[in-house]
């Protein structure tokens, strides 16, 4: 569509744009960086053996303290046979950082700048032209503000998909050359033999319920820089009322009506390892949540920009 | 002047209880170039702006080529070209890619960008980003966005607002240029009045949210003549009491019809006649007279 492709320009001619793409890729290159200066070299079978010796001499210093509880020494002995076992099948040691150790957290710090940023460029794409009185050039032209309105909210969209795509990349590519690929491999003792066990992370889970949440979040920083003029006002009352809202909704977590905010809502809560705000909230009932207040958000924003008159 | 490319029927607006635009009826007729006027908050920028579709009339319709701005705003804009104001650009871009910007609005080819541009001389600079142009430059490119689709109306809002003596002139030339080649309907308003004078065929003049007067520049009828003569006394008896004593002669207030006869008279009564010329007034003194003056220089 003409109209994305001209504001998906106006955002990239911006040098907002690109200094939020370079911070995002800033931070994926240090976090990669400094885990692999940090990360004991484990490359070779003899430094692999070295290190796994090095933390049974560990354990063992250990199980000669006095006044160990039993269940202390039990632990201790199966952390012995463990590391026995990784010695005899050439298995790095319990301190290794492989690449799904990096990735996995690097992936939790991309989807949290891409939101902020995305939300940064959707509170300001529409009060920006009001700031500089271009929206007068705008909509003096024979297309309906509507698309006017949805062709700003799909090119969001795709800036923010276009920077999270990018930053995954390289967290992936860096990730890839620099760190042991192998799967990640816990052991764990059953009845007195080593068992191996691969770990799983659901990356596709936490990158949908991420996508999910910051897609609620520009819908919402968008419908605020819709109604003010200012971009700087979006901004900063998007970014605060999103700090604020969980805060809130806890003190308030003790109320039926609770469970019916926004925040109580957020997808992000069911991915694995993750706290709910408010316990007995399912999925499927914030979802429908989700989708009641990205109606409301969408109507206003659409109804206001449509029918208001512009004064600037 | 056949029929009206835009007529503006009925227009009122209301914001907060207040009525600021009170029946406005306006027509413009395409090759012909109207200055609107009116002091300061008489309604002249909320009239232009629901001209263009940016204000929405509480009551009333602005039919553009035949198309309601109210009803049908994608087809009856196409017609239109707007400068309001200053033309605020993306400063972040260059001029041209501005111009690639609108023109994929209007499904507007490349090699009209390039004519227009040569035609508002930005050939050299349309490349650089807009932030390094003078204000006469963003001028140009505003005048360049408002052609882009060969618009059949053209709006413009204060448009010689910074430009140079030079430039002013050079502007008139142009939209007189493409009032009459290309058969524009345009409309100007400015708080210049000698620049307005200069540039338009016809003026409406809005008070108060109302329209009070709409004439032609062409056919104003000059009532007033000077005249110099020999022989004052006689002259004075003669003509009676329609008598003004003005520098060396007389002012006498008489129609455009009535002068043959009235210089056959003279002449007939041996009177010597040096001079005789018609008093042209000024628009500026039209205006002040229309809005009962005071506010002259806050107009815009």
């Amino acid at each position: 569509m003409q109209y994305v492709k001209n504001e998906w320009i106006k955002i990239w001619s911006q040098k907002n744009a690109w200094i939020m793409l370079v911070l995002v890729l800033l931070v994926v290159v240090a976090v990669l960086g400094l885990n692999k200066y940090f990360a004991p070299d484990q490359s070779t079978p003899e430094l692999r053996k070295e290190a796994n010796s090095e933390w049974i001499a560990e354990y063992q210093a250990q199980l000669n303290t006095p006044g160990m509880y039993d269940e202390d020494i039990q632990l201790l002995e199966e952390q012995i046979l463990m590391t026995e076992y990784r010695i005899a099948n050439d298995l790095p040691a319990i301190d290794t950082v492989t690449f799904h150790d990096v990735l996995a957290p690097l992936l939790t710090v991309i989807l949290m700048l891409v939101g902020i940023f995305t939300m940064v460029i959707a509170a300001s794409i529409v009060s920006n032209e009001f700031g500089t009185g271009t929206i007068k050039m705008l909509l003096t032209r024979p297309v309906a503000r509507w698309k006017v309105l949805l062709s700003k909210l799909v090119a969001t969209l795709l800036y923010g998909t276009a920077i999270f795509t990018v930053s995954v990349v390289v967290a992936l590519v860096g990730s890839f050359i620099l760190f042991n690929n192998a799967e990640a491999i816990t052991l764990s003792v059953v009845n007195g033999t080593v068992v191996e066990q691969i770990v799983e992370t659901h990356y596709v889970q936490k990158i949908l319920l991420n996508a999910a949440s910051i897609f609620m979040t520009v819908l919402f920083a968008f419908m605020l820089g819709t109604i003010f003029g200012s971009s700087t006002l979006a901004v900063s009352l998007s970014l605060g009322l999103l700090f604020m809202g969980t805060t809130i909704t806890m003190f308030l977590a003790r109320y039926e009506f609770a469970k019916y905010i926004w925040f109580a809502n957020d997808l992000t809560q069911f991915d694995t390892g993750v706290m709910p705000i408010i316990a007995d909230i399912s999925l499927n009932f914030a979802i429908v949540v989700n989708i009641v207040y990205a109606v409301i958000f969408l109507v206003v924003s659409f109804m206001y920009f449509t029918r208001r008159d512009v004064t600037a | 002047m056949t029929t009206p490319i835009v007529q503006v029927k009925n227009l009122n607006k209301t914001i907060k209880g207040k009525q600021i635009i009170k029946n406005v009826n306006l027509e413009f007729y395409p090759g012909q170039i109207t200055g609107f006027l009116g002091p300061n908050g008489a309604g002249k920028t909320t009239t232009i702006r629901m001209m263009t579709g940016l204000m929405h009339p509480t009551s009333g319709e602005v039919i553009i080529n035949g198309a309601s701005l109210q009803k049908n705003f994608e087809q009856a804009i196409s017609n239109v070209g707007v400068i309001v104001e200053n033309p605020e650009m993306y400063k972040y871009m260059s001029g041209y890619k501005n111009l690639q910007h609108f023109a994929r609005m209007h499904h507007v080819s490349k090699s009209r960008i390039d004519e227009v541009v040569e035609q508002v001389g930005l050939q050299n600079r349309i490349h650089e980003k807009v932030k390094t142009y003078s204000l006469g430059m963003r001028q140009r490119l505003g005048l360049a966005q408002a052609m882009l689709h060969r618009p059949k109306f053209l709006i413009l809002d204060e448009p010689t607002n910074g430009l140079d003596p030079a430039g002013i002139r050079e502007f008139r030339m142009y939209l007189r240029k493409v009032a009459e080649e290309d058969n524009v309907a345009i409309v100007v308003s400015s708080h210049m009045l000698s620049e307005i004078e200069l540039m338009v065929d016809r003026i409406a003049v809005i008070q108060n949210g109302q329209i009070i007067d709409i004439r032609e520049l062409t056919d104003i009828k000059v009532s007033e003549y000077y005249i110099e003569v020999g022989q004052k006394e006689q002259f004075a008896s003669v003509v009676g009491e329609q008598l003004k004593p003005k520098n060396n002669g007389f002012v006498v207030t008489i129609s455009k019809e009535e002068v043959p006869t009235f210089v056959r008279k003279l002449v007939e009564d041996g009177i010597d006649i040096f001079t005789i010329q018609p008093i042209t007034k000024r628009l500026e003194d039209q205006f002040i007279e229309m809005t009962g003056g005071g506010a002259i220089d806050a107009i815009r």
